[in-house]
C-alpha cells in the first residue's frame, strides 16, 4: 500500500515537474484563472458558466491536456471569486458562495475585509489541496473497484444521479427535480440509437440525428436563462467597501485550521455525490461548523468559523466533484458537468477504461491552478475588487455574443444556435416555475450511457430483470434508487415518522 | 400556503403541459419497432432490444409524475379561478415582464434572423448596443427603442432572404443592421438627454463595446483558433478574410506582393 502511494506520488510529481516547466501552462493559467475570479465575481456569471463558455472555445480546437489547463483554471477561480461579492457587498458572485455571505460581508462592515478575503483565500487553497489529495489518494480505490462495474451498476448509477441531484437540488417540490432530470434523459433519447441504430424523434430533421450536443444543451440550460434573469433585474454594480491587509498572519491561519480541515473533508464528499455542487457543499458544511462550533451564536453576526467552514468546503468540492466524473463517467457537480462534455467532444471517455495518466494530470493542473488563485487572490484582489463596478447590464450582452460564436463554433454551425436559443428559453421557463436545471444537464449527459446499459444489461441476461437484483453492486445500487424514491413520498415519509416517534416515545408503566 | 399559489398556478398549467407532452412522445414511441426490429437488413425480434424500451419508462414516469404536480398544484390553490387571468396580464404589463419579454425578443431575432443571414460582426454589435442601451436603466422608452432597433432589420432579413440557400449570399440586410446600429447611436444620445439623463461612462463606451469585442472575438475564432464562424460571406468579415489571406498571411511568413 505504502509502495503504491508512493509510485502515486513519484507519478504526480513527474507530471508536476513537467507542466512546470513548459511556459505554456503559466501562459493558461494565469488568463484561465484571471477569466475564472472574475466570472465568480460578478454577480449574474458563474463557475458553470465560465466553464461552458471556454468549452466553447477550447473544447476541441485544442490538445485535451491544455484544453483541460484552461478549463480546470476557470473553474477554481470561478469558485474562489464568488467570494469577493460575497464578502463585500453582501451579494453571492455565485450559488456556491451563498453561505459566505452569511458571515463575510458583516466581518467586512466591521472592518475586517481585507482579513476575510485574505483568510478565505488561504482556506479555499487548503480546501482545493484537500480536495485534490483525495482525488489522488480515493481514485485508484475507485478505479480498481470500477472494474467490477459492468452495464447493471453503471445504468442505476446513471439513475441515482439523477434521481439525488434532483433529490437535493429542488428548492421546491422534489418531484420537480426528478422531472427536470426525466426531462434530460428524454431530451437524450432522440437521435439514433445506440444499440440498433433506430431513428427516435427526428421528425424528418437530419440535424437531430446525431442527437442534441452536449455544449449548446449546457449554453442554453446556464448562459440563457443568466443573461434573461440579469437585464431583466435592470443594472447592478456595487460600491464594494474598503478593505485592509489581505495577506493572512500565520498564527490566524493556524487558528482556524481545525475548521479548515474539517470544511475540507466535508467538501470532498459533498463534491463527490453525484451532480451535487459547491453550493451545497457550502451550506452543509455552514451547517457542521455551526454545530461543532464553541461559537455558535457569532454564525451570521461576523464569524470567522463560519466564513471559513463555507469557502473551504466549496473549493474542496472541485476535487471531490472530479472523483465521479473521471471514475464513472458522472459528474459531481453542474460545472463538472460542463468538464464533461469537453471531454465528450475530445474523445475523452471517462471511466474504468480512462488512462491512469490522464487522471494524474488533472490532479497536477488542479494543484497549479490552486496555487495560481492563491498567488493572484492575494496579490492581485484590488484589482480584482475594482470589477465588482461593472454593471450587469454591460457584462451579460457579451456573454451572449461570446456564447453564440462559441455555440456556433463547436461543430453544429446554425442549428445548435436554434437548440441552444430553444433550450434555455425552456431553461429560463424551468427556473421561473422554481426547477432545478442541474438534473437536467446531468439527464441528457448520462442519458446515452444509461440507454445503452440498462437494454445492454438485458441483452446480456436475455430480458431477465434478475440481473439488476442477483449482482451484488447492482442491488446495493438498486436499493439505493428505491429508498431514495420511497424516501421522497409523503405516505411513506409519515410513517417513517410515525415510526420513529412510536421508538422515541419511552413506554409509560401500567397502572 | 398562499404565498405559494402563483407558484402552484404556474405548476397546474405546466403540468398540463408535460402530461400533453409526455402522452403526445408516448404515441411517437409507439411507431418505434417494440417487440419486432429492423435495422441494418437483420431483423431481430426481442422487447429489450427495442429502442422505445427506455423512452416508455422515461415518458411513462413523466406523465405519473406530471399527474402528480398536478395533484399537488390542485390541492394547494393552484387551479385556474377568474383571479388567474388578470394576474397573467399584470405580470406581463409589469416592468420586469416587459423587460423580459423584450430581452427575449431580441436574443430570438438575433438567433434566427440576424446571425443565419447578417454579418455577424454587425448583428452582434447591432445586438449589444441595444441590450446594454435598453436596459442599462430601468425606463421603458430606452428598452423600446433597442427592441424596434433590432426588430426591424431581423424582420427585413427574415422576410426578404428567408430560404437556407439565401442565408450566405451578399444582400442588403448588411447595410440595413448598419443604419439600425447609427441610428439606435443617435437615438440613444438624444433620448437620454430629452429624458433629463446623463449620458453615464458605461453608455459612452457601450458603441465601443458593441464594436470591438464581435470584431475581436471573430477575427481569434476564424484566424486564431481557425474555426467556422457565422456568415462568412457578411459585410465586414469578407473584408476581414481577404485582407487577412492577400495582406496580413504573406506579410506574416515574409512574402510580399510584387
Amino acid at each position: 500500500m505504502v509502495d503504491f502511494l508512493l509510485q502515486q506520488f513519484g507519478s504526480f510529481l513527474v507530471v508536476l515537474g513537467e507542466l512546470a516547466t513548459d511556459p505554456r501552462t503559466y501562459l493558461y493559467l494565469v488568463c484561465s484563472v484571471s477569466l475564472g475570479i472574475v466570472f465568480g465575481a460578478l454577480p449574474g456569471l458563474t463557475a458553470t458558466l465560465a466553464v461552458t463558455i471556454l468549452t466553447g472555445f477550447f473544447g476541441n480546437k485544442f490538445p485535451v491536456d491544455q484544453a483541460m489547463i484552461a478549463l480546470i483554471g476557470a473553474y477554481v477561480g470561478a469558485i474562489y471569486g464568488g467570494s469577493y461579492p460575497s464578502i463585500l457587498l453582501n451579494i453571492p458572485g455565485t450559488a456556491a458562495s451563498a453561505a459566505t455571505a452569511m458571515d463575510g460581508h458583516p466581518l467586512a462592515k466591521q472592518g475586517r475585509g481585507g482579513e476575510a478575503l485574505g483568510l478565505t483565500t488561504t482556506a479555499s487553497l487548503i480546501g482545493t489541496l484537500i480536495g485534490t489529495f483525495c482525488l489522488l489518494m480515493f481514485v485508484w480505490a475507485l478505479m480498481a473497484l470500477s472494474t467490477q462495474i459492468a452495464s447493471p451498476e453503471k445504468a442505476l448509477l446513471a439513475l441515482f444521479g439523477i434521481l439525488i441531484s434532483g433529490t437535493l437540488m429542488s428548492s421546491d417540490l422534489v418531484i420537480k427535480g426528478w422531472l427536470a432530470g426525466l426531462i434530460g434523459l428524454a431530451m437524450a433519447m432522440v437521435g439514433l440509437d445506440p444499440i440498433m441504430s433506430e431513428q427516435r424523434y427526428v421528425f424528418g430533421w437530419s440535424y437531430l440525428l446525431s442527437g442534441f450536443q452536449v455544449v449548446p444543451v449546457l449554453m442554453g440550460c446556464f448562459a440563457i436563462p443568466q443573461i434573461m434573469y440579469g437585464l431583466r433585474s435592470g443594472p447592478f454594480a456595487g460600491t464594494p467597501v474598503q478593505v485592509g491587509r489581505i495577506v493572512p498572519s500565520f498564527a490566524r491561519l493556524r487558528r482556524y485550521m481545525p475548521t479548515i480541515s474539517r470544511s475540507g473533508v466535508v467538501g470532498v464528499g459533498i463534491g463527490s455525490l453525484p451532480g451535487v455542487g459547491e453550493d451545497v457543499a457550502g451550506w452543509v458544511s455552514y451547517g457542521i461548523g455551526k454545530s461543532a462550533s464553541k461559537e455558535p451564536e457569532k454564525f451570521g453576526k461576523g464569524s470567522m468559523e463560519g466564513l471559513l467552514s463555507s469557502e473551504t468546503a466549496n473549493n474542496a468540492c472541485i476535487g471531490g466533484a472530479l472523483i465521479p466524473l473521471l471514475v464513472l463517467g458522472i459528474p459531481g457537480s453542474p460545472p463538472a458537468a460542463a468538464l464533461l462534455g469537453a471531454l465528450m467532444i475530445n474523445n475523452v471517455t471517462p471511466g474504468p477504461t480512462i488512462d491512469p495518466m490522464f487522471i494524474i494530470r488533472i490532479v497536477a493542473i488542479l494543484v497549479m491552478a490552486s496555487a495560481t488563485m492563491f498567488l493572484l487572490g492575494l496579490f492581485l484582489a484590488r484589482i480584482f475588487i475594482q470589477v465588482l463596478r461593472l454593471p450587469q447590464t454591460v457584462f451579460l450582452p457579451v456573454v451572449l455574443v461570446l456564447t453564440t460564436l462559441g455555440s456556433f463554433s463547436v461543430g453544429g454551425g446554425i442549428n445548435d444556435l436554434f437548440l441552444m436559443i430553444v433550450v434555455g428559453l425552456v431553461s429560463y421557463a424551468l427556473i421561473q416555475m422554481r426547477y432545478p436545471i442541474a438534473p437536467l444537464v446531468i439527464g441528457v449527459i448520462l442519458g446515452g450511457l444509461f440507454d445503452e446499459t440498462f437494454r445492454r444489461s438485458l441483452l446480456i441476461s436475455d430480458g431477465d430483470p434478475s440481473t439488476f437484483v442477483l449482482r451484488p453492486g447492482a442491488a446495493i445500487l438498486l436499493t439505493m434508487n428505491v429508498l431514495l424514491i420511497l424516501s421522497q413520498i409523503p405516505p411513506v415519509k409519515r410513517a417513517v415518522a410515525r415510526l420513529f416517534r412510536i421508538s422515541a416515545t419511552p413506554s409509560t408503566p401500567e397502572n | 400556503m398562499d404565498d405559494r399559489r402563483p407558484l402552484r398556478r404556474q405548476d397546474f398549467w405546466n403540468a398540463l403541459i408535460l402530461i400533453a407532452a409526455s402522452v403526445f412522445f408516448l404515441w411517437e414511441t409507439s411507431k418505434i419497432p417494440f417487440f419486432r426490429a429492423n435495422a441494418a437488413g437483420v431483423e431481430s425480434g426481442q422487447w429489450y432490444n427495442s429502442a422505445a424500451l427506455v423512452p416508455y419508462g422515461i415518458f411513462t414516469a413523466i406523465l405519473v409524475l406530471s399527474i402528480a404536480l398536478l395533484v399537488i398544484a390542485v390541492r394547494q390553490g393552484g387551479a385556474p379561478d377568474r383571479t388567474s387571468w388578470p394576474a397573467v396580464r399584470a405580470w406581463l404589463t409589469s416592468d420586469g415582464g416587459a423587460r423580459m419579454v423584450a430581452v427575449a425578443l431580441i436574443m430570438l431575432a438575433y438567433i434566427f434572423a440576424l446571425v443565419p443571414r447578417v454579418d455577424f460582426s454587425i448583428a452582434s454589435a447591432l445586438v449589444l448596443l441595444a441590450l446594454i442601451y435598453g436596459f442599462h436603466t430601468t425606463r421603458r422608452a430606452p428598452t423600446v427603442i433597442a427592441l424596434v432597433a433590432v426588430m426591424v432589420p431581423a424582420a427585413y432579413a427574415l422576410m426578404v432572404n428567408f430560404p437556407q440557400a439565401r442565408w450566405n449570399v451578399p444582400h442588403d440586410d448588411d447595410w440595413l443592421t448598419l443604419a439600425a446600429f447609427a441610428i439606435l447611436l443617435a437615438a440613444m444620445i438624444v433620448e437620454t438627454r430629452i429624458a433629463g439623463q446623463r449620458i453615464d461612462a458605461f453608455l459612452k463606451a457601450a458603441p465601443i463595446i458593441a464594436i470591438i469585442v464581435p470584431l475581436f472575438v471573430v477575427v481569434v475564432m476564424a484566424f486564431g483558433f481557425r474555426q467556422n464562424v457565422p456568415n462568412r460571406t457578411g459585410l465586414v468579415f469578407k473584408q476581414i478574410e481577404y485582407h487577412y489571406f492577400v495582406n496580413v498571411r504573406p506579410f506574416l511568413s515574409g512574402q510580399s506582393r510584387p
